[in-house]
Formats: C-alpha cells, structure tokens, sequence
C-alpha cells in the first residue's frame, strides 16, 4: 500500500495557563489519512478534537510530534488543507460568486479559469440561483455551503471541517450531511471532518478517530464496515443497514464512559 | 379568589420598549420643535427678556440673510475648508495606522502607548504653543484640529480592526492568502464600514475644535464672525452663527450617512 496522504505521528500539544499551570489537550495522537478517504474525529467536548484539527489546518502549532503531508512536514496554514469553520465565514462585501473565487484569486489563477471553477462548485453545492447574491441574502445552511464551494473551488488536498453543520437545524444538517457524500464521490477530494454529533459521524466517515477527553488521546479507530462498498447517499439508508445500531450503541456506551470518568 | 383580567387594555403613553407608530413620531418631533420656538418667540414678544442678548427669531432669520449678502458665505467656506484639510490630513494617517495596529500587534506594540497617552492631552491646550510655532496663518488651526482627532481616531479604527472575527482571518490563511492578502483582501473590507462611521463621529468633533480655534485665533471662518458680532452686541449674528454651524453639521452627518449606503449596500440588504 502507498503511503496515506496525511500522516499525524506521536502529536501532543500543551497550552500553557497562568500561574505557571498547564493543559495537556492532546496526548500522544497518531493517525493516517488514506486519500480520497472521510476521517471523522468524534469525541466529547474536551477530547481535544478541534485542536487537532486546526494543527492540521496550521492555526495552531504542536508541542511535539509531526504532522505530514504526502510526506512533507506542514508549515503553517496554506491552501493544501482547507478550512470550513462552525461559525459563518462568509466574507459578506463579496457576491457568492466572488467569496468562492477569493481563495483562486490570491493564489494567482487566471481570472477565466477561477470563474469555472466557481461556477462549477457553487453548482455542486446547489447555489448556482444565488451566484450574484450577497450572503447576508442567504440562509445559515446556504451560507456553509458557500464556505464549502469556496474551499472546494481553491483545490485543497484535503478539506478540513471544524464541527461544520452544528449550528444547523436537524433538516438543514441531514442535507449538508448528504451533500457532502455528494461532494466526495464528485470530487473525490480527502475530508477530515470534526464532529460530536454520532449519528454524523457514522453516515459520513469511512473511518472514526474516537478520542476520549482530559486529555485527549485516541481510545479507538473505528471502520463503520458494516456500511456497503458504495458510499450511502441518505441518511434513511443508513437506518436499514443491519449493524448501524451496533455501532451506534458502542459508541454511545464510549461516549457515556467519558463522561462519567470525564 | 380570582382576580379578573381586563380583556383589552387602555394604551398607556409611555410603555417599556413597544415601538410608536409613525404618526406619533412625526407629531412629537414637530411638537418639541414648536414648543422651542413657541417658548422663544413668546419670550421675546411679551418682553420676558432683553432683546439685545436674545432676539426674536424673525431677527436672527434677516440676521443671516444680511450676513451671507455681506460676504458671510466667505467665512463659511473658510471654515469648511479648514474642516475638511484637516480631517482629511486626520484620515490619511488615521486609517492605514489605525488598521496596521490592529493587524499587526508589533506595530500595536510600537505605537498604543504612545497614542494612547497623547489621547488623554485636551488638544486647546496646545493652542499657546501652536501660535509660537506657525504663527497666525492657517496651520496653527489646521494643527489644531488635526491634534483633536487624530489620536481618538487611531484607537477608534485599531480597535475595531481587533474586533475582526477570527474566523474569518483564519479562513483566508487556511485558503492560501499571504498576509499581504489577508490585510487588504479580508481585514480591510471588513473594517470599512466601522472605520466609516468612526469617521463619522469625530467629523462633529472637529467641528468642536474649529470654533475653539476660530474663536481664540482667527480673524476669519465663522467662529471669528461670531466673536466680531459679540463685539457690537449683535447677538442675532451669533446665533445665525450657531445655526449655521448646525446645520452643516447636519449636512456634513447626512452626506455620511448616504456614502455609508452606496459604499456598503450588502449592510443594507438584510431584511
């Protein structure tokens, strides 16, 4: 097997408080990201779970180990791994259209070249209608999806998601959920998707990362291969594969155990 | 026992945060104004007062009417002009400071202590100095006015450039954007508008300083006539003054208002 695309090995990262104390929020962590693939962190609040990921983004710097992309150690934020965050970032001076071009457009692609590829993902994610609209216009669903193009549209090497749809309403959430599979088997681009949502976690992920809290550490890799070769593309699906309530109710027994001893 | 609720209850005038109707405030805001000049047109009719240090109204309306047919309209332009070269000297440092700071703490390092020392320095203190310095022409008050807002609207454009969502900032490095890009592409846009109306509001209090230094050291712009007036008593020329200020002030405000909406429209659009 050819090396996975992203490699974390041995990660820890510390913060240090006042009063000379200090938090260990990631203990010791090591995974690997298969291209192509959807790894999901799951875990409770505490687990150290979005840390990770803005390490992996470059927005936070670990305290040892190494982070590596196709074998390269990462230096700092950078274009290869895009960011989609909880809180909207939609740049609301931009039409939809310009928020997607933003990231092509200061990394120098041709002004042509960035039209199509916005044009072709604001499509993907179903917002072709609102292409010309400011986001203030959009609702909150909508607005993610254009953060979603516009990470897309910029060809990341894997797209990172900090707990996107959480502040999403149920329905709204299943559709982005959907959509995102949707999004994976089109552009066949590598997720690391960041989430305490467990149901979310199993419909998305081809793999889990389950960390447990204080600190976090990884307590298990879960493959949800109960789930058929083909990628499921509804949440209703996933209810009828034999094995769904297995893992679901492992995992909330996990989930239960860290928060008593939490 | 139960108590008996009234079915509908009798609007009362003054109710915690229920909106008035659109006719209420029109009514009130003609009322206050009618009341004001009611007050002041009795005053001076029946007598109450001394008219030679309040006249009527009608007197300070031909006031000004003689005042812009003599040549006031001169003073005014003076004045106006000194506003806006200074405010406009003001921004040109202002702003690319101000939002340095914010986005550069090493640049924030440098220059918050000492712009924040200078802001608690009232600028007419400065008056003496600034005469001995340039003299009687324009500068000193140009200086002046420059003083007054320049330090107040360094802190007032970094601190909203702090105030910036992470989120967003981050969003633009994790999508390939230098800091160069980052500045100008997402910080700057994203300030405008607060550094607009930041603008905005020390516009009126240039205009603060402008009579104080008209008034202490000038022989033109509007300050300086309304000081010749007191002179001869002309208390209807001070007044014309005073309006005169107000309503450009009003003017100057509105004009701020509109450029917020043409240079802004997706604030408007949120319905």
């Amino acid at each position: 097997m050819s090396q996975p695309l992203l490699q974390i090995n041995n990660v820890s990262k510390t913060f240090a408080l006042s009063k000379g104390q200090s938090l260990t929020a990631v203990d010791n962590v090591s995974f690997a990201v298969e291209k192509g693939s959807i790894c999901v962190l799951l875990g409770p609040s505490g687990s150290g779970k979005s840390t990770i990921l803005r390490m992996i983004a470059g927005l936070e710097t670990q305290s040892s180990g190494t982070i590596a992309l196709k074998g390269a150690e990462i230096d700092g934020p950078a274009r290869e791994r895009g960011m989609v965050f909880q809180a909207y970032t939609s740049f609301d001076w931009m039409s939809v259209g310009k928020n997607v071009e933003f990231g092509m457009k200061v990394n120098g692609v041709p002004v042509k070249e960035r039209r199509e590829r916005a044009a072709h993902f604001i499509g993907l994610v179903g917002l072709s209608k609102f292409i010309d609209t400011y986001p203030s216009q959009l609702s909150g669903g909508m607005r993610q999806r254009v953060a979603i193009a516009r990470t897309l549209a910029n060809a990341p090497e894997v797209l990172l998601m900090d707990e996107p749809f959480g502040a999403l309403d149920a329905e709204t959430r299943w559709q982005m959920q959907e959509l995102m599979i949707e999004v994976a088997e089109a552009s066949g681009t590598t997720m690391i998707i960041v989430t305490h949502d467990i149901e979310e976690a199993i419909f998305l992920a081809d793999k889990i990362v389950f960390l447990s809290s204080h600190p976090g550490r990884i307590k298990e890799d879960i493959i949800p291969d109960f789930k058929p070769a083909e990628r499921l593309r509804s949440k209703e699906e996933l209810l009828e594969c034999p094995g769904y309530i297995d893992i679901e109710r492992k995992i909330m027994r996990m989930m239960r155990e860290e928060g008593q001893h939490g | 026992m139960r108590q008996k609720f009234p079915t509908r209850r009798k609007p009362k005038f003054l109710q915690v945060r229920v909106p008035v109707s659109s006719r209420q405030m029109l009514i009130s805001a003609i009322g206050i104004w009618a009341g004001f000049f009611g007050i002041w047109i009795l005053a001076t009719s029946l007598h109450w007062v001394n008219p030679l240090l309040v006249p009527a109204p009608g007197d300070v309306l031909s006031a000004t009417v003689r005042l812009f047919a003599s040549g006031f309209g001169s003073d005014v332009l003076i004045s106006m002009m000194r506003v806006l070269v200074s405010f406009t000297l003001a921004c040109l440092v202002a702003i690319p400071l101000g939002v340095a700071m914010g986005a550069f703490p090493a640049v924030d390092a440098i220059f918050a202590p000492f712009v924040s020392a200078w802001r608690y320095l009232p600028a007419p203190s400065f008056i003496p100095i600034l005469l001995m310095w340039f003299g009687t022409g324009e500068a000193p008050k140009l200086a002046l006015l420059f003083l007054g807002v320049i330090f107040f609207l360094i802190t007032l454009i970094a601190d909203h450039t702090k105030e910036i969502r992470k989120e967003l900032i981050e969003t633009a490095l994790t999508l390939g954007a230098g800091r160069w890009a980052t500045v100008f592409g997402v910080m700057l846009p994203a300030v405008a508008p607060n550094i607009l109306t930041a603008m905005r509001q020390m516009l009126a209090v240039v205009w603060t300083y402008l009579v104080i230094a008209e008034i202490v050291a000038s022989t033109t712009g509007i300050g300086a006539m309304m000081m010749r007036a007191r002179r001869f008593l002309h208390t209807d020329e001070i007044l014309s003054g005073i309006i005169v200020i107000g309503v450009l002030g009003l003017i100057f405000d509105k004009a701020f208002a509109i450029l917020h909406r043409r240079l802004f429209p997706y604030l408007q659009e949120v319905r």
